[in-house]
């Protein structure tokens, strides 16, 4: 029997939404929508009782009864009470506590970290083979705390390509099994390094140490293979999943088990480059952390800046990045910029309720976007054809063109793509769909979900402020034509509404590229309308903003008066 | 119905405080066991720095054979340049020292766990109570009656004294002239904020640990130098500790309290609690709270209203546009002040159990 009506929930670490689907002339539809804060903190340290606020309010809504004696009715009655099933993606369960370990530092060590970092992991401490040598190390220090608080949930090792030596490998098992041996607990390894190495290693860790193998991270110089121990990381934080307290009466009610948010919202964006054959980036601006989740042919990766997202660890981004970094974003002078940061990182649940503090808030999202790209590193910054946005913050602004803006500055893109909305954050629950009912998560996903913002054209180059960058000229299908051209270091917005068609042609001057590989190459392209139009944005990369406060306010206010807003 | 966020403040009622060892240790009390503020209710071994020895690569022999040519082993101290190991006879013997003074942890595969200075953490008390919960190893929970106000973030670990209101001080603020001796040995609180200046001549006169309202952000490096906790109430910035909460400081001062240090854990937000410990009686003990109703005491928690305070003016909750244009869902609160100001449940906490 087929399932025809669905609630979805995304259990984030501040909000909790839920969403009803169900078949209308029959095709799969979003009804109704909902949200209600996350009940993690004290007093109410029980997950259940926001998703149950939050399914009351969408009752309200759809002005369907959907609990009943505090449980969630399923399957649908005749009534219309009720739905048929019940699948949730969350973010709200503890990061899984890790120690990671690699043979140097540029190499193995960076892709350990890079596995680590596509899931929800706290690094507590790095070392490298060299470090461990040297007896002192402070990675390993930290190991051995974590080991005596009981609270390590792994060591990722990784390190060794293929072919090459493995007795420093064999030397650092040895030193972790007489670390490990003087802990409370034993601790759990995932060896990700030379396949020769693996039997040696397993003879010293033998009955100290849980063993696990999963394929070499760098199996060759320049050649990453982060899927195995990405895969089995995901599944451990799968396991963290049932200590969320209340979650137990949740997972009750789910066709399928409650998938991290990351591994569902990875679900949705590699649907959407399939499907659609496009290169995609996703961003996710979440209150615990920010995602950048990458999917263009056959390969994907995701990078999260774990721990530090809109809300929680906002205190490591004001250490790490400044306030002044962030300060560059805003149009005019803010007081106290630092003490409103911190107040949002130990009450993450608050909301702006004045303009300044909203666009201090936007400003932090772009800061963190930045921080995520730079943590990601080159693989990141590769054009793309569409850029999604996802996460509290942009599903919330009064404003599609905020939105707009805060994606250009925060990814700065390049040469021609176009910009999608999650509206109400529906990818997440779409990807725990799709584990339960794929039919319904892609046609869900391909009517209701995504907001088109519309083009950007980025191109690449640099001149002096002010000279010409490109000409272009858009023919709307409808009739009409619109010509124009676009200053270096600025922005401009040609409107082309919702349903609307066009085709543009860019003639960009000697010194700029449209993303073709050619400075001075034009490009003639079909575009379709969006909730603001196709976007020059000829401010060249990376932005640069003066030094100087008033000249960078001014700029900034320029960009956001060029916008629309 | 469901209610917003709730801040902690009951006047009088049943304390439970939970005090854990950093590191799996003994537990020295048993539950039932009547407890002062400075009993020593658990101990832990502290790993300061580890140092791993090669002694059987040193000494050129097999790692199996180590354990033949030790001659001290785990559990053992040593001291710097100690001879640890040695193989054959004089005059061809060849010894291996200890690099530093410390305890050796563990022998495995030639190797020696050396703990560099370890130093030993007892947890005390800070409660006088009844020991209602052992947690094996690692610490113990106690119970009594009092008050308890929960801070909104607080950093240096957790401190027990006299509690002590700043007094003389020029806008309630914590500045060098007004501190001196007699505030040694107590938790201070101050009703506005702190100067580093200030900060700095507490740690001089020797307080336990500083309760204020707010402190500047661009302070918070300079915190975690200071040998004493320190408490915010209301946030960071510029703002005094709210009425109800600066009422009750008052009413205790003289007594003993304890200040606990929460932190941000995971995903999830423990606040710092002020503990003040007394008996009253027969009064009944606070329970829990009686969530949002028409008249409920709230703290305004997000600019511009930071740090205010207020009573439900309404209810049901509404939807409204606040001013950057989106519709929030929220309640008409009357401020102190007199104004009445519309915020957004996500930006209002309770007072929960707090006496208006």
């Amino acid at each position: 029997m087929s399932l025809e009506s669905f609630v979805m929930a995304d259990l984030g670490s501040i909000t909790t939404r839920v969403t009803l689907i169900d078949q209308v002339g029959g095709e799969y539809r979003l009804v109704a929508h909902a949200s209600a804060p996350t009940t993690l903190s004290p007093p109410w340290e029980d997950l259940s009782l926001g998703f149950l606020e939050a399914i009351g309010k969408m009752e309200t809504v759809a002005e369907r009864r959907l609990l009943a004696e505090g449980r969630l009715v399923t399957p649908e009655g005749g009534d219309g009470s009720g739905v048929d099933g019940f699948v949730a993606a969350t973010s709200a369960m503890e990061p899984l506590r890790l120690v990671v370990a690699g043979m140097m530092e540029p190499w193995s060590l960076r892709s350990a970290l890079r596995a680590a970092h596509s899931t929800y992991t706290l690094v507590e401490g790095t070392f490298t083979v060299d470090e461990l040598s040297l007896s002192s190390a402070e990675g390993m220090l930290d190991f051995l705390r974590l080991l005596k608080e009981g609270s390590l949930d792994a060591i990722l090792v990784a390190g060794g390509i293929e072919g090459g030596p493995t007795l420093p490998l064999v030397e650092m098992a040895k030193d972790l099994a007489l670390l490990s041996a003087s802990g409370e607990m034993r601790p759990r390894l995932i060896f990700a390094g030379n396949e020769e190495a693996r039997v040696l290693v397993a003879e010293v860790l033998e009955g100290v140490i849980d063993l696990e193998m999963v394929s070499n991270l760098l199996p060759r110089l320049g050649e990453e293979s982060l899927a195995g121990a990405q895969e089995l990381l995901e599944n451990l934080v799968g396991g963290k999943i049932a200590l969320i307290p209340g979650i137990e009466s949740v997972e009750r009610w789910s066709l399928a088990p409650i998938q991290p948010t990351a591994r569902a919202l990875g679900w949705a964006i590699r649907y959407l480059a399939q499907e659609y054959e496009l290169k995609v980036l996703g961003v996710d601006i979440g209150g615990g952390s920010v995602g950048l989740f990458s999917a263009r042919d056959d390969r994907y990766f995701c990078a999260l800046t774990n721990e530090v997202g809109l809300g929680y660890g906002l205190d490591r981004l004001l250490a790490e990045r400044g306030v002044e970094q962030i300060l560059r974003w805003l149009p005019f002078d803010l007081e106290g910029a630092g003490d409103r940061i911190l107040n949002k990182a130990f009450r993450p649940g608050t909301l702006p309720q004045s303009r300044e503090d909203l666009f201090l808030e936007q400003a932090v999202a772009r800061e963190l976007m930045a921080w995520a790209l730079e943590q990601a590193g080159e693989r990141a910054l590769a054009p793309v054809d569409l850029i999604v946005g996802t996460g509290g913050l942009l599903s919330h602004l009064p404003d599609p063109r905020q939105a707009a803006l805060i994606l250009l500055d925060g990814l700065q893109p390049t040469g021609i793509c176009s910009l999608a909305l999650d509206e109400f954050s529906l990818l997440p629950q779409l990807g725990a769909l799709a584990m339960a009912e794929p039919l319904a998560a892609a046609q869900v996903l391909a009517r209701d979900t995504l907001l088109n913002l519309g083009t950007v054209i980025a191109p690449l180059g640099v001149a002096k402020e002010g000279e010409v960058a490109l000409r272009f000229k858009m023919v709307y299908s409808e009739g009409g034509a619109i010509e124009g051209e676009v200053s270096y270091g600025s922005l401009e917005v040609i409107p082309l509404p919702f349903g609307q068609r066009a085709t543009l042609e860019l003639r960009p001057t000697q010194s700029f590229d449209v993303g073709l590989g050619r400075k001075g190459r034009g490009a003639t392209t079909e575009v379709e309308g969006g909730a603001v139009g196709v976007i020059i944005d000829a401010r060249g990369r990376p932005l640069s903003l003066p030094e100087e406060r008033v000249a960078q306010q001014e700029k900034v206010q320029k960009w956001m008066w060029e916008v629309g807003f | 119905m469901y209610y917003p966020s709730a801040f902690k403040v009951v006047p009088y009622g049943r304390v439970r405080l939970e005090r854990l060892l950093p590191f799996p240790g003994e537990v020295l009390v048993e539950p039932g066991q009547r407890v002062e503020p400075m009993d020593v209710v658990g101990r832990a071994h502290i790993p300061s720095r580890i140092r791993i020895l090669h002694v059987a690569q040193r000494l050129s022999i097999a790692e199996e054979d180590l354990q033949k040519y030790l001659l001290k082993g785990p559990g053992e101290r040593v001291e710097e340049g100690e001879v640890i190991a040695v193989v054959g006879r004089w005059p061809f013997r060849r010894l291996y020292r200890a690099p530093a003074e410390g305890r050796i942890v563990n022998e495995a595969h030639g190797r020696l766990l050396l703990e560099v200075s370890p130093s030993t953490y007892e947890l005390r008390a800070y409660l006088k109570g009844v020991v209602t919960q052992v947690v094996s190893s690692r610490g113990v929970a106690i119970e009594t009656s009092g008050a308890i106000m929960e801070g909104a973030w607080a950093i240096g670990g957790d401190a027990f004294g006299v509690l002590k209101i700043l007094g003389q001080a020029p806008e309630g603020r914590l500045v060098p002239e007004v501190i001196d001796m007699g505030y040694h040995g107590a938790i201070v609180v101050v009703e506005s904020w702190a100067t580093k200046e200030g900060l700095g001549k507490a740690e001089e006169t020797g307080v336990r640990g500083v309760i204020l309202g707010s402190l500047p952000s661009s302070l918070v490096g300079f915190l975690s130098s200071l040998s004493f906790p320190v408490m915010i109430m209301e946030g960071f910035g510029e703002i005094s500790i709210s009425r109800p909460l600066f009422s009750l400081f008052q009413q205790h001062a003289g007594r003993e309290a304890c200040m606990t240090s929460g932190l941000p854990y995971g995903v999830r937000l423990l606040r710092p609690q002020v503990i003040i410990p007394f008996l009253r009686g027969e009064e009944a003990l606070r329970e829990e709270s009686p969530g949002l109703k028409e008249g409920t005491l709230v703290r305004l928690v997000r600019e511009p209203y930071l740090g205010k305070v207020g009573y439900v003016a309404s209810l049901p909750l509404q939807r409204r546009k606040v001013e950057w244009g989106v519709e929030v869902e929220g309640v008409e609160v009357d401020l102190e002040e007199g104004e009445r100001v519309f915020v957004p449940l996500a930006n209002l906490e309770l007072l929960e159990g707090s006496s208006p």
